[in-house]
């Protein structure tokens, strides 16, 4: 790291970083790809632009934590299926391919210079930027919840220390007790992980504290795969999980942090023993940084490439994205992680950037041994990203148990392989 | 979708990014763009370090065959039916071709 920046130091204290990277673009050979998060989107892409540009290309990918822990099963740690340290990956592996790992967090991002700037001081030059900073939560859109609040009512929506204080929280919960999780409107990450995190809950719930309860009071009347966990909810957990939506009461509004209460706009109060309130998202903030982001707080991208339409040469993949129709999903992110690597590095070689293809697999676990899933294929037609007509969708309802199984199988199955092909 | 075509849709700053390739090595890319969301259940390189079968070191026209089965509803399946319904004749040849040679 140190060799870097001062590599990046004298190129910007000569002519600008810019001038300094047009020779290798030009004679068509490569150039810098600086990637911004070692999540889904991030750390599939770092790893894929070197793997197709080889010595060509000089990848950097800027990640503050030395463990990424993955949202994806961080819903089994809530249940008691898994460990945290198993959602735990590092970056040994990325730095063998070659891959220029730094530790640390972007606080700057010059355009001109085409550098970034860190918190640790580093000042790093780009061809290509890609940011994969994931989200960062709309703090004071619920009354009374910010970040010291959340030490207390955690979201647990970013893994990590989150995800063990709401265990902490669960386990500590006297039999009897009432859980609410209070899930967000559209958009937000991983429209389906609420109500796996319910499940999960339930689960242990029903095995440890069996007279307890989860209440999800909704911002919103519909969620993924809605019939799917209504009717596993009825079949495993019975009365066990019960579900308010916004129709009723109203979007919740406020939060009484002291009193474990979440509060709804028509007025409802709801007391917990156990509070999970899953806040409203945004772009991670490196992307108002960068200057990407809309009114909306997301980035608009050209969807064939994933260039961000505001800032040339940067390009905003995964959750923070504006890429519907694709979910805010980890395979969703990593999907785009890929692709785009692929077009960053045939741009940086002169060569045409091809039609974009991806797809996604959603994986819920409604109990250990009841899978769920719902997918699409994404193609570029008609000069829009589509998801193709008949392809994907949901599990069967009514489907037998040995199907359920099975799909429970798949989805640790599908963990083990997109671990491996991120961080592997 | 039409595999080979030209960056005619590409926004702005793409098109500004895109030089002119040769229709092979446009067909040859989109087969690797294709193949590389299999990696996500099937594993890197699609060697599946878990439940979900392999799919490396086969060849392309067991591939072929397979997907078509998957899309045709021949071949009974959780979630890959509903993944091949999403890929042409002429893309799932192309995904072949590239995940025959994927080391
Ligand atoms: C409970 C839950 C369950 C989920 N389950 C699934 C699932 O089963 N399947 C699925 O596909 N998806 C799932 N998701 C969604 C998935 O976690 C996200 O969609 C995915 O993480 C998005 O990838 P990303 O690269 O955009 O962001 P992330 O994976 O969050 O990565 C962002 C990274 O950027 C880093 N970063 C941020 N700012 C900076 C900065 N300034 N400088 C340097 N680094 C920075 C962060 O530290 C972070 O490591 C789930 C989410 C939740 C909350």
């Amino acid at each position: 790291m140190s060799r870097l920046t001062r590599r990046e130091f004298t190129a910007a204290a000569g002519a600008s970083a810019a001038a300094f990277a047009a020779p290798a673009v030009a004679q068509g050979k490569g150039g810098r790809i600086v990637v911004v998060g070692g999540g889904f989107g991030g750390a599939s892409a770092a790893k894929y632009a070197k793997m197709f540009g080889g010595d060509s290309v000089d990848v950097t990918l800027i990640e503050p934590n030395k463990t990424f822990y993955t949202c994806p099963f961080s819903n089994l740690v809530l249940g008691g299926l898994r460990d945290i340290g198993s959602i735990g990956h590092g970056f040994d592996a990325m730095k063998k391919r070659g891959v220029k790992v730094v530790q640390d967090m972007v606080t700057g991002v010059d355009h001109a210079k085409k550098t970034v700037t860190t918190a640790g001081g580093a000042s790093i030059g780009w061809d290509r930027l890609i940011l994969s900073p994931g989200i960062d939560f709309q703090w004071g859109k619920i009354k009374g919840y910010d970040a010291a609040a959340a030490e207390k009512i955690p979201h647990a929506w970013k893994a990590g220390p989150q995800t063990v204080l709401l265990r902490k929280q669960l386990e500590a919960m006297a039999d009897g007790g009432v859980v609410i999780l209070a899930p967000p409107a559209n958009p937000f990450r991983c429209p389906p992980g609420p109500y796996e995190r319910a499940s999960m809950i339930a689960h242990y719930l029903k095995t440890k504290k069996p007279k307890s309860k989860v209440l999800i009071v909704d911002s919103k009347d519909k969620f993924s795969k809605m019939p799917l966990f209504l009717e596993g909810w009825k079949k495993v957990y019975g009365p066990m999980i019960e579900f308010i939506p916004q129709s009723k009461d109203g979007p919740v509004t406020e939060v009484d942090v002291g009193g474990k209460t979440v509060i709804t706009e028509f007025g409802a109060k709801h007391k917990g023993d156990v509070v999970n309130l899953i806040p409203p998202q945004k772009a991670g903030k490196v992307a108002d940084i960068a200057g990407v982001t809309a009114k909306s707080g997301w980035a608009p991208i050209d969807r064939r490439t994933f260039a961000s339409t505001m800032k040339k040469d940067v390009y905003v993949i995964g959750d923070a994205s504006i890429a519907s129709p694709m979910p805010k999903s980890g395979f969703s992110a990593s999907s785009q992680g890929k692709v785009v690597a692929a077009g960053v590095v045939d741009s940086l070689a002169g060569k045409a950037v091809a039609d974009p293809s991806f797809a996604n697999t959603c994986y819920s676990l409604v109990a250990p041994e009841y899978g769920i899933s719902v997918a699409k294929v994404y193609a570029w037609q008609g000069g829009k990203l589509v998801g193709v007509k008949g392809s994907g969708g949901v599990s069967p309802k009514g489907a037998p148990a040995s199907f359920r199984a099975e799909e429970a199988r798949y989805a640790s199955g599908w963990y083990a392989s997109i671990a491996a092909d991120i961080w592997g | 979708m039409k595999l080979g075509y030209g960056p005619a849709g590409a926004g702005l700053i793409a098109a500004a990014l895109v030089a002119v390739a040769p229709v092979g090595a446009q067909a040859e890319s989109s087969g690797r763009n294709l193949a590389l969301s299999c990696f996500s259940c099937h594993g890197p390189a699609g060697k599946s370090p878990d439940t979900i079968p392999a799919i490396n070191g086969k060849n392309k026209a067991f591939i072929v065959k397979e997907m078509v089965g998957f899309r045709d509803g021949k071949r009974k399946s959780t979630v890959m039916q509903r993944i091949a319904k999403g890929y042409s004749d002429a893309e799932i040849s192309a995904l072949a071709g590239y995940l025959a040679t994927v080391k």
